[in-house]
């Protein structure tokens, strides 16, 4: 079925391109998975299948966005499913039954560093509802535009914009007036 | 870098999360997709299809066009056809003094107007003495009864010397070629299918035989003639026989009816 020469070429570019996107793309994808589903294990499950799933389908891609916005996407969609299933559903149950440290897989000194960076802020990012978190992680923490998010979420850009300026609020609302405004500060 | 981001990104830490060993676990996974991967970009693969494309379409449009346009040379089945005999029955005018009339009354011959029958027949024993024998002429021979008694029949010739006839499915076929003609297809009492016959049958409330009836229309029959024979065959398939004669055996052809006086 193969021409033979062609076979072998296509997989030796492939596999060069495909290291570099993996390079590329690896370690922000995993982060924002993480910030979805609170995890590390969990996250790296998913971008794993985030690049089995770009490599089964990269002939879909045809450079129609950019690789950015398209493997986001991908992760995105895998983090919703990830978040919707039963696996998940159970996991908090046992968080609920059994306390936070048990399930929580960071090994201790992590956990050390992390206490010692104990931020309000991400803090109350981690507890927002979906809806809102993933707007202000796309759009802060990723920097994808308004445009970008829309079509990684797959919906409108008013919505995108009624749900930031919603996230925005709820995070004011939570954190103390001053550092809100140290956070904007600091942004311009 | 704006605050949110930096804060976020401190709170992972500066360790990478995307570690060698996972990005390995990954390229092992991908690998061991194998045939199943796509690859990017693949014009020759594109290329490939497109052109399994036109040639399956081009075989497949070039088939059906050969059935449209030439249905017979798709059958490679041709036809022999007869356009000087119908089975109009004339009345003889110029009767001459050497021909004979007869009174045939037996139904072999029967089309449904008790054909060669209804009337006295004129019979040209010399016929033949000028012109060969074709297909479809009405001739006479001397044909002996089941019991045992030698009398005149009434027939027509089908098959010519060295012709290989085949009868099957209610046609005749001469050299594998389709009869088309009103004497090459079965018929009993002017009726081409046993269906039709039986329905009639069946109106006038007739009591009948339906396997013997059935038998005649699908009579099955391959043979070749010989060098100075023919093949003859009464028009009605259930009331008469089909009979290998040589051309002595001929006593005469038919013309027609006898004109009324």
């Amino acid at each position: 079925m193969e021409g033979g020469f062609h076979f072998v070429m296509d997989i030796e570019i492939d596999s060069i391109q495909f290291k570099k996107i993996m390079k590329e793309n690896g370690e922000y994808l995993i982060r924002l998975a993480f910030y979805y589903v609170k995890n590390w294990s969990t996250a790296e499950d998913i971008v794993q299948e985030v690049f089995v799933t770009y490599c089964q389908k990269s002939d879909q891609f045809e450079n129609r966005s950019s690789i950015r916005t398209y493997l986001a996407k991908i992760t995105v969609n895998k983090c919703h499913d990830y978040l919707r299933s039963w696996k998940n559903k159970i996991y908090l149950y046992s968080n609920l039954l059994l306390g936070q440290s048990i399930s929580n897989k960071e090994s201790p000194e992590q956990l050390v560093i992390n206490k010692d960076k104990n931020d309000m802020l991400i803090k109350e990012i981690l507890e927002m509802s979906i809806k809102y978190r993933e707007v202000i992680l796309l759009y802060y923490y990723q920097e994808f535009t308004i445009l970008e998010i829309s079509k990684i979420l797959n919906c409108s850009e008013n919505t995108v914009k009624t749900r930031l300026s919603r996230a925005k609020s709820i995070l004011k609302s939570k954190l103390e007036g001053i550092e809100w405004e140290v956070i904007l500060r600091e942004q311009h | 870098m704006n605050n949110i981001k930096k804060r976020l990104d401190d709170y992972v830490g500066e360790t990478p999360r995307f570690t060698f060993s996972l990005e390995n676990k990954i390229i092992d996974e991908v690998s061991t997709l194998g045939g199943k991967r796509n690859r990017k970009n693949n014009l020759f693969n594109k290329l490939r299809l497109s052109f399994l494309f036109v040639v399956c379409t081009t075989v497949a449009v070039t088939f059906i066009l050969s059935i449209v346009i030439n249905p017979e040379s798709y059958n490679e089945v041709n036809t022999i056809t007869d356009p000087n005999t119908t089975p109009d029955i004339p009345f003889v005018d110029d009767f001459e003094k050497n021909m004979t009339v007869v009174e045939y009354l037996h139904d072999g011959m029967e089309r449904g107007n008790r054909d060669y029958s209804a009337y006295p027949i004129v019979i040209d024993p010399l016929a033949y003495e000028g012109k060969p024998v074709s297909r479809g002429d009405v001739i006479i021979y001397d044909d002996k009864f089941f019991d045992g008694s030698v009398g005149t029949v009434v027939s027509r010739v089908i098959g010519l010397p060295g012709e290989n006839i085949e009868i099957k499915d209610g046609q005749v076929y001469i050299n594998d070629q389709i009869l088309d003609t009103f004497y090459g297809k079965a018929h009993v009492r002017g009726y081409e299918t046993f269906e039709d016959y039986a329905k009639v049958l069946d109106q006038n409330g007739a009591d009948y035989e339906a396997d013997v009836i059935k038998e005649s229309f699908f009579r099955e029959i391959e043979v070749t003639v010989g060098n100075d024979e023919f093949l003859v065959m009464t028009d009605d398939w259930l009331r008469g026989n089909v009979k290998l004669i040589k051309q002595s055996d001929i006593n005469g052809q038919v013309m027609g009816y006898q004109k009324k006086k």
